[in-house]
């Protein structure tokens, strides 16, 4: 090779990869009911009375099978939230933006889920929430579009 | 018998796309530039056995006799002859487009002029019938300023008459 410095050849590429993904018959009824109705219900077990937002089909306490779904205010508490920054290839949302772990009124279990319509200094964890459904919903977790203080 | 509503399941249709970056390193990266901004099918000889390589490789693959001297890079083709080539009539998924394959597809093992090496890629005739063996073809590369610096800068090789 010549002793002349070449920039080296980068190739840049990507992996792409389609798949579906079944959500199973207890989600299947959440996200129908997000999708129809926007509202938002949790999962109850019928043993502890525990409430899972989001639903889960078997009780992550007691590990009963859970078939009920309860609607709840949609209404909730934040608990926690980060300022996210970084960019990377996957997110849903160009930074920077708010994420939180949210507890709705009801539930025993938090979601994780977008924080909008309130300037990033006014985030405070305790700060009560509602949240805000696109208008085209498509049965899936993002038909919430964010969580804005209520 | 208890008859049984078929009730609504809800799929999610997800796409992964992960990016990466390789990078070819120098030898096959000296190819792909000659290739982007020459347009010219490079192949390289071991010194001590004498077989070419297209790709050019670093190392040879029989006597593992280190082959980056650039005084030993000849160019070949862009016309050559078909060896043998291998049909897909069956379409899968294309890991880095994400769609799937455009059938027929059929991939020529080439004997490109000037050296004695062989290098894979598509055929424009896609009709198994039409193609022979020792037919002649010739390298349809990109324009310029399309060319990347990959293999893809060669769009395929196409039939030609001599």
């Amino acid at each position: 090779m010549e002793a002349v410095k070449k920039d080296p050849v980068i190739f840049e590429g990507y992996v792409i990869m389609p798949y579906k993904y079944s959500v199973g018959s207890l989600a299947s009824k959440f996200f129908i009911k997000l999708r129809d109705s926007k509202v938002l219900s949790g999962a109850k077990c019928p043993k502890c009375q525990m409430v899972n937002f989001p639903p889960r089909s078997v009780c992550p306490k007691c590990f009963s099978k859970i078939e009920e779904l309860v609607d709840l205010s949609g209404k909730g508490k934040l608990e926690t939230f980060t300022i996210v920054h970084y960019e990377s290839a996957v997110q849903a949302l160009k930074p920077p933006y708010a994420i939180g772990v949210i507890k709705l009124d009801g539930a025993d279990t938090a979601i994780t889920h977008f924080i909008g319509g309130a300037d990033f200094k006014d985030i405070k964890p305790g700060m009560k929430l509602e949240p805000v459904f696109k208008a085209k919903r498509e049965a899936n977790i993002l038909d919430i579009e964010y969580f804005q203080p209520a | 018998m208890k008859q049984k509503t078929q009730e609504e399941l809800i799929y999610l249709n997800m796409t992964m796309k992960v990016p990466y970056k390789w990078r070819t390193g120098e030898t096959m990266g000296e190819f792909f530039r000659e290739l982007k901004e020459n347009g010219i099918i490079y192949a390289n000889q071991c010194p001590t056995c004498g077989r070419f390589f297209c790709l050019p490789k670093s190392v040879c693959t029989r006597d593992h006799t280190v082959c980056t001297g650039r005084d030993k890079w000849v160019p070949v083709g862009p016309k050559g002859m078909v060896v043998t080539f291998f049909m897909a009539e069956q379409s899968f998924l294309l890991p880095t487009t994400g769609e799937m394959l455009k059938i027929p597809f059929a991939v020529g093992i080439v004997l490109l002029d000037g050296a004695t090496c062989i290098l894979q890629h598509a055929l424009e005739e896609t009709n198994p019938e039409k193609i022979k063996p020792f037919m002649r073809v010739e390298a349809v590369f990109k324009p310029k300023a399309e060319r990347k610096g990959n293999i893809y800068d060669i769009v395929h090789f196409k039939t030609i008459t001599e």
